[in-house]
């Protein structure tokens, strides 16, 4: 290599003493690194909570939902788990009765971004409504929106994530919290029985 | 020269950046969320009802077929679920020839003990006594007419709640008393109660033999 580098530099040289012009071409390496890592360390846990629904031949109508709780993250320190109450049933015969009350609090998911720039602002896609269900019956539905993610690290950590906050810090990390709300399913009429519920969603990193 | 050189280096490199930044800028990480889903409450019997050992004397008073007559009002023992107040015996009025059953406590009975565990905190609790009113006890090992010789009874009156906020207080489930207290959890979804009961021998139960009698009852807890 070094061997090449004096041949083009003495042509260069000749070039320049027969026309005052110099034109040479070497080489360099840069490494480019755009792709990041996301990494789900923990997952979505709701906990274990009573759930009851009655609607006693009402119906949950106008996109109400039934009872429900919510989880919202706390960095450093217990999530906030507050009981949402039930919307309105209509036309129920008396009886109608919804609610939902944690038995031992769940957790919210948490998720870190690494290998990205530093001081990069995230952008972070939530899922849209999705479910629940233990296999058989669709029990509980789940919102995520903007104000159940917590920011954990970078620059604006304890910040709720307002869509563009979501900073990495100087190496190019940021940790963020996701709570959400479940709520029983408007479809739900009778008892729901004991058991685990399970769903799937995708939360998108992106910048 | 040496300057110039890197000037087009630098150029071509940044060519090559714009290119691979459109293609890998975004990342999609599939999640799971869980929920566990636990409506039944645990009632756990810690300690059954006793009676203890009485002595239990039916009023001789009969007619010629040797059915008894009289026995209007018989006596009545009653465990209680109240520390502070001593399981005894409540006598049966006297009736017209003066030979009343009787009862004699000979060692107290002991109320019963029930924990509830896994319920929500803070939550009242609802205690269905339908099962327990009023329920036969009898020795199994006798046949016949004798085989109901007591009839038990266990009401709200008879119920000390054991921990949460109403610890101590005699269980007032449908709000009767004042103040009402209900079966409500603690901060970690416990509760507790001792459960006391009356017991009577019944008026066609011919003289109690010695003997040791049994009797079953059902309470139900739930939201």
């Amino acid at each position: 290599m070094k061997n090449i580098n004096f041949v083009k530099t003495a042509v260069a040289i000749t070039l320049a003493a027969s026309s005052m012009v110099a034109v040479a071409q070497s080489t360099a390496s840069l490494e480019i690194i755009n792709g990041f890592a996301v990494q789900e360390d923990a997952a979505l846990i709701f906990g274990t909570i009573r759930a009851a629904q009655d609607l006693d031949g009402g119906t949950l109508t106008g996109g109400n939902k039934g009872a429900g709780i919510n989880i919202l993250p706390v960095v450093g320190a217990a999530a906030t788990v507050s009981e949402v109450v039930v919307g309105t049933i209509a036309g129920g015969g008396g009886d109608e009765a919804s609610s939902v009350q944690s038995l031992i609090d769940g957790t919210p998911a948490s998720y870190t971004v690494t290998g990205a720039a530093p001081g990069a602002r995230m952008n972070i896609t939530l899922p849209a409504e999705f479910q629940l269900d233990d296999g058989s019956t669709t029990a509980f539905d789940v919102n995520i929106v903007n104000s159940d993610v917590i920011i954990a690290t970078g620059p604006n950590s304890t910040a709720v994530y307002d869509g563009t906050n979501a900073e990495t810090d100087g190496t190019g990390s940021v940790t963020f919290l996701v709570g959400g709300t479940l709520t029983i399913d408007e479809a739900i009429t009778a008892a729901i029985e004991d058991g685990d519920y399970t769903g799937t969603y995708n939360v998108v990193v992106s910048y | 020269m040496f300057k110039r050189n890197k000037f087009y280096t630098v150029v071509a490199a940044s060519a090559l950046i714009s290119i691979s930044a459109m293609s890998t800028a975004q990342v999609t990480t599939p999640s799971t969320a869980t929920v566990t889903v636990a409506n039944a409450v645990a009632l756990q019997e810690d300690v059954s009802l006793s009676f203890g050992q009485l002595a239990v004397f039916q009023s001789l008073d009969v007619s010629n077929d040797g059915s008894p007559i009289n026995r209007v009002d018989q006596p009545v023992y009653t465990v209680s679920s109240n520390p502070l107040v001593a399981s005894g015996v409540t006598a049966a009025a006297s009736d017209a020839t003066d030979t009343v059953s009787r009862i004699v406590e000979v060692s107290p009975g002991t109320p019963a003990e029930f924990s509830i565990t896994n319920a929500a905190r803070f939550t009242n609790l609802s205690v269905d006594l339908s099962g327990a009113t009023s329920f036969s006890v009898a020795d199994p090992l006798i046949d016949g007419n004798l085989n109901s010789t007591f009839t038990a009874a266990i009401a709200e009156a008879n119920i000390t709640i054991v921990g949460g906020p109403f610890d101590g207080q005699t269980l007032d489930d449908d709000g009767s008393g004042s103040p009402t207290a209900p079966l409500r959890t603690d901060a970690s979804g416990n509760v507790g109660m001792r459960v006391g009961a009356t017991i009577t021998p019944n008026v066609a139960a011919a003289a109690i033999l010695e003997g040791n009698y049994v009797g079953s009852y059902t309470i139900t807890v739930s939201y």
